[in-house]
């Protein structure tokens, strides 16, 4: 017999009815926005300095398509993050799906389309390696990802016998940079679209929600009724899947495969996430503020670069931004606990 | 024969007030050597400072100690009572599980220690020697999470006693060993074993204070038994010469007839219409075949003394415990207890409120509102979407019915104080109107108003046909809130009082009996 949960709302809603309603006036909190005015005032700041280069439509579409893969691995680390996991074999995973994409592709005649949905496929089978191991036979997923991670990169250069695998079919790499809109290729669009339906995803539905309980607490989920290893093992399927949807726009994007592609992706999406996390939805990893991370994270690198920064840019601008992120979140943390506690 | 020696341990007029109140009050203990006294008294009669005294921890406002019969100036510091000999073993233990047992004994050595190579052949030798020393039977090679409940009290207390290593100095063994409720978590039948090392402590000349509810180990094994109640001491009585009724007088403060003990008492209460819940066969860690019948619009306390596992029978109606058998009949289903899952469990309306707040009942981090619609989010989602404007108002419905005090529904948790985040806890649960409510320590750390709302809001819902089970130690709640009280001893429900025979002083007399339950069993296992 099931809770009859219909007759419930009567005092909920007499009791918001009998209380009159208070209207508080909440402070204006400038901190969901710190995060994209900062990158505007980049912009600006760029601008002026390299007005012949920077803001160009050249410029802003290529930076716009270029990061469409890392937006993508970033939103599939986006979910196990929220669950309160850690997965470290997403750019084995990207590398491991572009070549298994380009090999059946290129060396078995497999239709481009097919062939990218076997790769996502096999993807999300790592993904449930990766949550079976950690919820059955409770292994730290940081150390089973970070197997799984070298396995798949080994994995990768041994089907591919170290060689780059090229002369991907043009039916795929036109659907990810062939065709433009707006003068911007469509695996950029992808990556918005899937973002809005991450959005979509983590707000409006229960099992958003309930991954976000099982990140924070995850013992008072248990407690409330929600399959704890079900969530987390769905976590990772879907992180692995994103990750391998990533390597098909890697591999349509160069029309290839190289033996040891996919890893450089890994450091620079836990900076985007985590640096997302401070922004729109202060405290949360969540997909709006991982796309202006990404694309923040992009102009201030490129606009270097313009300036004369050599590519090792890269890696001092990723490593730091990582760092500068979670300890912004840490600060901006404790100072909301005090205001909210304060504001009683 | 010899002049007496003097007492190892001579406290006197000890004093100690906190703001608003009084935790001691010219207070005072003599434990003499080889004796073991035993220290008794209701939570809150102020056990634990009188040994924060003694450990250093606690300064008392007046008072004066003598060791030895030599003046020690009040207070100590923590060094210092370790320097006298005053050695303290506490009921968690303190024991690091992954180490092994000669790696547990030298703990604080290696502490202190400089950095020099650690001879371990000489270790374990030494640890096998002070085990054998104290007839202990544990092998110091045996990871400690290997060892009985037993063994772990006794390499406990054998560490308290240890020589400090490589710090020098040569403490002897120690003159006054403390004990805080050692044998809570102790099998029945193991209390005389530890018993047997505490004999051999004191046949060495040091005094022990040993901290318990249970009439039968003060009876059995102790010879000196002071009772403090109300923050005094009310009486010290040599424990040949005394009572269990006497010694439970002095503890609850008012005269108490042995009554008989029945199983059950007549209805009482305004029936309201529904099927009871039935509990058969239910087994867990500590309770055996536990039978329990209770009506709707009952409110039925569970209680006992701490390590009888009346808290375990909570758990194991809402399938969150893994080890429980039984059957539960709520309505017209029967739930097998050993496959039941908390969700299954919401699924035919029970819900629980755990005692560990912050870990198993609300998530901190979230806000008010994410914490309050939990329960219902699938019943929140329709048309392709969380309906968050309803989520939204719903939560503050909830905050205005249980007035919960906070900034708005978009507060974090943390933000709140222990009695409003406790009140969120209850408003999660009780809005799903559920048919079985089960409470654990609902109102543990939560001020006097936000305790009269919730008991307010628990009735409610009693008087609306649920019924509720709290599994409580605090008497005064469990006197003020529940129609009938059970007395969970040795596995299973040993007395049930309500009505007229319903009281704080009943209540805490029969918990403070149900421990010489087995009086018979543990005699014969003594001899």
């Amino acid at each position: 017999m099931s809770l009859d949960l219909s007759k419930k709302s009567s005092p909920a809603a007499a009791g918001s009815t009998a209380r009159p309603a208070r209207p508080r006036r909440r402070r204006f909190d400038a901190e969901p926005y710190a995060l994209p005015l900062t990158w505007v005032a980049v912009i600006v700041l760029f601008s002026v300095l390299r007005p012949n280069t920077f803001p160009t439509s050249g410029n802003i579409t290529s930076v716009l398509s270029s990061q469409a893969v890392l937006l993508v691995v970033t939103l599939a680390l986006v979910i196990p993050l929220t669950v309160g996991d850690l997965d470290v074999s997403v750019g084995g995973v990207v590398g491991m799906s572009a070549m298994i994409t380009a090999l059946l592709n290129v060396n078995h005649g497999v239709n481009a389309i097919l062939a990218a949905v076997i790769a996502v496929a096999a993807s999300m089978l790592v993904g449930l390696f990766n949550g079976l191991v950690a919820t059955k036979v409770k292994v730290d997923l940081l150390i089973v990802t970070l197997g799984t991670g070298s396995l798949l990169a080994g994995i990768t250069a041994w089907l591919s016998d170290q060689n780059t695998v090229s002369g991907l079919s043009s039916s795929l790499t036109n659907l990810v940079v062939g065709d433009h809109l707006f003068g911007v290729s469509l695996e950029f669009y992808y990556a918005i679209a899937l973002a809005l339906i991450m959005f979509y995803l983590l707000r409006y539905t229960p099992i958003g929600r309930r991954m976000l309980i099982v990140g924070q607490a995850r013992e008072v989920a248990a407690l409330s009724g929600i399959r704890v290893s079900s969530v987390r093992v769905l976590s990772l399927v879907l992180c692995s899947g994103l990750a391998g949807f990533a390597g098909v726009l890697y591999v349509g994007t160069s029309g290839g495969a190289s033996p040891t592609g996919g890893t450089e992706l890994l450091l620079p999406a836990y900076a985007a996430a985590f640096l997302g996390a401070t922004t729109i939805l202060p405290g949360r990893f969540n997909a709006i503020g991982s796309i202006i991370s990404v694309y923040f994270l992009a102009t201030g690198i490129t606009g270097l670069q313009l300036l004369g920064a050599q590519t090792y840019v890269q890696q001092l601008f990723y490593g730091a931004a990582l760092i500068v992120a979670v300890s912004v979140s840490m600060v901006v943390r404790a100072r909301r606990r005090r205001l909210e506690a304060g504001e009683e | 024969m010899a002049t007496p020696a003097p007492p190892i341990v001579e406290l006197q007029g000890v004093t100690k007030r906190y703001a608003g109140t009084t935790a001691l009050l010219d207070a005072g203990i003599t434990i003499e050597p080889g004796q073991i006294h035993g220290l008794l008294g209701q939570n809150g009669s102020g056990k634990s400072t009188l040994i924060k005294v003694l450990a250093g921890v606690v300064a008392p406002d007046a008072g004066t100690l003598r060791v030895r019969g030599e003046a020690v100036s009040l207070p100590l510091t923590p060094l210092e009572a370790e320097r006298r000999g005053f050695r303290f073993v506490h009921q968690n233990l303190g024991l690091v599980p992954a180490l092994t047992v000669a790696e547990n004994l030298f703990l604080t050595g290696f502490a202190h220690g400089v950095v020099k190579p650690i001879g371990w052949r000489q270790l374990f030798a030494d640890a096998g020697a002070l085990l054998a020393q104290y007839d202990v039977d544990a092998d110091p090679h045996a990871p400690l999470d290997r060892l009985s409940p037993l063994q772990r009290a006794q390499v406990a207390i054998v560490r308290a006693l240890a020589p400090a290593r490589d710090n020098g100095e040569k403490a002897d063994g120690g003159n006054l060993l403390v004990l805080d409720e050692p044998t809570v978590y102790l099998p029945r039948k193991e209390v005389a074993s530890l018993f047997a090392l505490v004999d051999r402590v004191v046949s060495r000349g040091a005094g022990v204070l040993i901290v318990t509810h249970r009439m039968d180990e003060i009876l059995e094994h102790t010879h000196q038994a002071t009772v403090l109640r109300d923050a005094r001491v009310v009486s010290s009585r040599a424990t040949g010469a005394t009572d269990e009724a006497e010694l439970v007088k002095d503890i609850v403060g008012v005269e108490w007839a042995r009554e008989r003990r029945t199983t059950s008492s007549a209805a009482d209460v305004s029936e309201v219409d529904g099927d009871p819940v039935q509990l058969a066969g239910l087994a867990t860690r500590r309770l055996h075949d536990l039978q329990l019948e209770v009506c709707p619009g009952r409110i039925l306390g569970l209680t006992g003394l701490a390590g009888s596992g009346y808290d375990e029978l909570i758990y194991a109606c809402f399938g969150a415990s893994a080890k429980s058998a039984g059957r539960l009949r709520i309505g017209d289903t029967e739930l097998d207890l050993a496959r039941l899952t908390p969700r299954g469990a919401m699924d035919h309306g029970i819900c629980l409120v755990p005692a560990d707040r912050l870990r198993q009942g609300v998530a901190a981090t979230m806000t008010i509102e994410e914490n309050l619609s939990l329960p219902l989010l699938g019943r929140y989602f329709s048309g392709g979407a969380l309906r968050l404007g309803r989520m939204r108002r719903a939560g503050d419905g909830l905050i205005g019915e249980y007035s919960i005090k906070c900034r708005d529904r978009e507060a974090e948790v943390s933000s709140l104080s222990g009695g409003n985040q406790q009140k969120v806890v209850i408003a999660k649960w009780l809005q799903t109107r559920p048919r079985l409510i089960l409470l654990h320590e609902p109102t543990q750390g939560v001020d006097v108003r936000a305790r009269h709302d919730i008991w307010t809001s628990i009735r409610a819902l009693a008087a609306a046909g649920s019924v509720v089970l709290v599994a409580s130690s605090d008497y005064e709640e469990l006197a003020t809130l529940c129609t009938q009280v059970a007395i969970v001893a040795d596995g299973r429900i040993t007395r049930s009082m309500s009505g007229d025979d319903l009281s704080i002083d009943a209540i805490s007399t029969a918990c403070l009996l149900s421990g010489t339950a087995t009086e018979s069993e543990q005699a014969s296992h003594v001899a």
